[in-house]
């Protein structure tokens, strides 16, 4: 029978939210209607009302699927309407995989794919993508004991470097830092203070408060150390353990203000029994200020430590493809200059 | 070799058939093995030997021998958008 791909509509919801629920079994959100309204049409920079997912009919049920979301991208000086894909996925579908992928590259012509399996990567780099084929992690131990024994590490040279690098894991006394429930609406974050790092999903405080604040039944924390300051953590418990991790998905800040939120957050972790801060980034500006706050790159040790903690699961390199026209043109693309996060994907979500 | 050899030739190649196996009313859904990863195995050995270069929106058309041969055709007589 011919299989045929079309946009889900309203009718189709349903059946996509279980076609989902074999696709991603540990993703149980991606099963709730609500979820799927908030990411693939509830987007705040969307132009119809319908959801962008479109999907892979054959033989009278759905065989696959890609989701995209609409996001404005800075690219230097400009701004373009551009998009994430998420849950690509047609097994034992032939080519029809590319297919789905050409529908969502009719959509925008510039596209931002992260969290690529080592099949998409590949497909990626050969349609002569530039891809990263592992995001930097950042890590800050809070309780070196317990870090150490969820690395499974007892002693050398990654156990020295996690013990330095929490030296400086010291709580603040919260003054100047602001809890916020949300973001004030129309503003563009700007980056002033890293002027390389100008590439990357716009931070517009509409995106942020969709992707923190609106996101059904996730619970970040927004602190802002000044109007251009902010970050956004995410507290995660460990399957198993009496103790969780923080993981940090927006960090804007610099200098003395960096100090002040990374103190507040620090102290906030003591609270929730948090034993390591995370974060995953591209940008170099980033990692000069991470590292001066005192977090070390897992690059630097041997052994990575677990990246899943629902449950306690190995880490992976986080791989990221950026498609900008002319497209199927090589080129090198200079990763340090783009801000992606997990922020800028559905990775970092609430997993079993 | 012409081009119509060379394709059958680079299509066995990449999905590893025997040259008994191609023929040119071979489409993807014939063969499991015509997946998207051997999809673009297939598109990268045809730009290698046929020096072209297809359009993104090209890729996922060009599912059947004859799908192939026809956007050859179509690039020889300059009939494409790159």
């Amino acid at each position: 029978m011919t299989a045929t791909i079309d946009r889900c509509a309203s009718a189709d919801i349903a059946e996509v939210a279980a076609f989902f629920r074999i696709a991603f079994p540990f993703n149980p959100r991606l099963q709730e209607q609500d979820y799927l309204d908030w990411q693939f049409r509830d987007t705040p920079f969307r132009d119809s009302d319908d959801y962008n997912i479109f999907v892979l009919h054959r033989d009278g049920a759905i065989r696959g699927v890609m989701a995209y979301v609409p996001v404005m991208l800075r690219l230097g000086q400009r701004e373009v309407v551009a998009c994430w894909t998420a849950n690509w996925h047609a097994p034992g579908q032939g080519v029809h995989g590319l297919r789905l992928l050409a529908e969502v590259n009719r959509v925008s012509d510039f596209r931002l794919h992260v969290g690529l399996t080592e099949r998409s990567l590949t497909i990626y780099r050969r349609m002569s993508m530039p891809c990263l084929e592992s995001m930097d992690r950042w890590l800050l131990p809070l309780n070196l004991e317990a870090v150490l024994d969820i690395a499974g590490v007892a002693g050398g040279a990654d156990a020295a470097r996690l013990a330095e690098s929490s030296q400086h894991a010291q709580p603040g006394d919260g003054g100047a830092v602001e809890h916020l429930d949300e973001l004030p609406a129309d503003r563009q974050i700007a980056f002033d203070h890293w002027p390389d790092l100008d590439c990357g999903v716009s931070r517009r405080t509409d995106f942020v408060n969709w992707r923190y604040v609106q996101i059904p039944r996730h619970h970040y924390k927004i602190l802002r150390g000044d109007e251009e300051q902010f970050a956004v953590i995410r507290f995660e418990t460990i399957a198993g353990r009496n103790f969780g991790i923080c993981r940090l998905l927006e960090w804007t800040c610099h200098g003395a203000i960096g100090r002040a939120v990374l103190g507040e957050i620090i102290r906030l972790c003591r609270l929730e029994r948090a034993i390591l801060l995370d974060f995953y980034s591209t940008a170099r500006s980033l990692a000069q200020e991470l590292r001066a706050l005192g977090f070390l790159s897992e690059s630097e040790l041997a052994k990575p430590i677990p990246r899943l903690f629902r449950p306690l699961g190995p880490g992976w390199p986080l791989r990221l493809a950026v498609d900008l026209p002319p497209h199927r043109h090589a080129r090198s693309l200079d990763f340090g200059r783009w801000y992606v996060t997990l922020g800028d994907s559905d990775l970092d979500r609430v997993k079993l | 070799m012409n081009d119509e050899a060379e394709i059958l030739r680079l299509v066995g190649l990449a999905l590893g058939l025997s040259p008994a196996a191609v023929h040119k009313g071979l489409t993807s859904e014939d063969v499991p093995a015509w997946d998207s990863l051997a999809h673009i195995t297939l598109v990268g050995l045809l730009e290698e030997h046929l020096g072209t270069r297809f359009h993104e929106n090209e890729i996922a058309e060009l599912v059947s021998i004859e799908a192939i041969l026809a956007t050859m055709a179509r690039r020889a007589r300059g009939d494409c958008d790159n």
